[in-house]
């Protein structure tokens, strides 16, 4: 009997770990969030495959890949989801300590806000959450963006830039005030 | 204390019960949908390339053969479609396959109105099935899956960049090639190489660009 319930609460315990880690899953086929996401198996894929470049800009982003596991983007236009995405993200933080605020960035009426965990070495980091509130292009809008891997800061305010998401302006500027 | 191990087991049975009947495959799909008249259907065996082609080095002969066949599948609807349930419907059908986990998702993108993922079956270097999905509830939707027997990537790209190198000549293909040559391989690359650029508006564009694809193909069907 003893066993059985030890057995059941490793089981719940290993259960809502998992639930903790992917609190943003439920984003991803929800049809009123506009959501992409690449995942570790896409990275894998793309490290093994052997790309000779001469171009600086590819090198640049075979570097960047080699340490990324995971892309999440997720956009909520609508109110109730926003409202859904925006405490989601909260209740994240709350849960994760070790996720601390990097910088903030209130513009135009948006708000940016970019969360990280420390990675190994510095100016590395675990985990970066990017999550904007606000008028992004004229229309209210939520963003939430989360990348995992062994990101160099650097590398990733090129990245964000190239994919045009709101907030790679600010975080441009990440190393500085770091 | 007996009622419990007696419900353990009668869970666990459920459980393997369920799993089993859930073990759906998407060859059992496709092959479920030929006689299906609301999908226009398109297959093409790797065989319909003549492999002993003298203009191809053994690198090329090589990916060739690892290819076996591409399947497409698709569901269009028009404005106004009493089709839309249906399109609803066989878009869970593909989800749920497409949901287990021999399946493994490398992109995914969705918005309220348009979707699209690539997935694999296989390893990472050794592909057994490759598929692409791309829907849109307004004209909707379109499956591609590219089969065949340890598929690298890699060498795929190799081929494509002596394609575009102009080392390998299109045209001596015969017809079927180069239909094929429009289709499967270019699609899988192509999206391999999209990612290099790791534009996230690509996976839209990608997905106009299978439209147009398939609007080709079935011209050149009726052809």
């Amino acid at each position: 009997m003893k066993k059985l319930v030890i057995i059941m609460l490793a089981m719940t315990i290993t259960g809502t770990s998992f639930a903790q880690e992917d609190v943003f899953s439920k984003f991803e086929d929800n049809s009123k969030v506009t959501s992409f996401i690449a995942t570790a198996k896409m990275f894998e894929l793309i490290r093994g495959i052997e790309y000779d470049t001469d171009d600086p800009e590819a090198q640049a982003y075979k570097d960047l890949i080699d340490n990324i596991d995971n892309i999440r983007v997720f956009v909520a236009e609508d109110a109730v989801t926003m409202t859904d995405m925006n405490s989601t993200v909260a209740k994240y933080l709350a849960s994760n300590k070790k996720l601390t605020q990097l910088m903030r960035v209130n513009s135009d009426g948006k708000k940016v806000r970019f969360y990280s965990k420390d990675g190994q070495s510095d100016g590395f980091v675990s985990e970066l959450l990017m999550h904007v509130t606000g008028d992004i292009d004229g229309k209210q809008m939520a963003v939430v963006m989360s990348l995992t891997g062994d990101l160099n800061l650097n590398q990733i305010s090129k990245l964000t830039k190239d994919l045009k998401l709101p907030g790679s302006e600010e975080l441009k500027n990440i190393d500085k005030k770091n | 204390m007996k009622l419990v191990y007696y419900l353990l087991w009668i869970s666990l049975f459920v459980v393997t019960l369920l799993s089993c009947s859930k073990e759906r495959s998407l060859q059992r799909y496709f092959v479920d949908k030929q006689e299906d008249n609301n999908f226009v259907k398109f297959d093409l065996p790797a065989s319909m390339i003549q492999q002993d082609n003298d203009f191809l080095n053994l690198e090329q002969k090589e990916v060739l053969a690892s290819v076996r066949k591409l399947n497409i599948v698709a569901f269009p609807i028009k404005d106004g479609d009493s089709l839309k349930t249906e399109y609803t419907a066989e878009k869970e059908i593909f989800k749920s396959i497409i949901d287990q986990e021999k399946y493994q998702t490398l992109i995914k993108f969705g918005s309220p109105t348009q979707g699209a993922t690539l997935t694999y079956v296989g390893e990472y270097d050794a592909i057994d099935e490759l598929i692409i999905f791309a829907s849109d509830d307004d004209k909707g939707f379109v499956i591609f899956r590219l089969t065949g027997d340890k598929m690298d990537p890699e060498k795929m790209i190799n081929v494509m960049k002596s394609v575009e190198r102009g080392d390998l000549d299109l045209a001596e293909f015969n017809g079927f090639g180069q239909i094929f040559s429009n289709e499967s391989e270019f699609d899988d690359d192509d999206e391999i190489e999209d990612i290099w650029d790791g534009d996230e508006d690509l996976s839209e564009e990608q997905k106009k660009d299978v439209e147009t694809k398939i609007d080709s193909i079935l011209r050149e069907i009726e052809d």
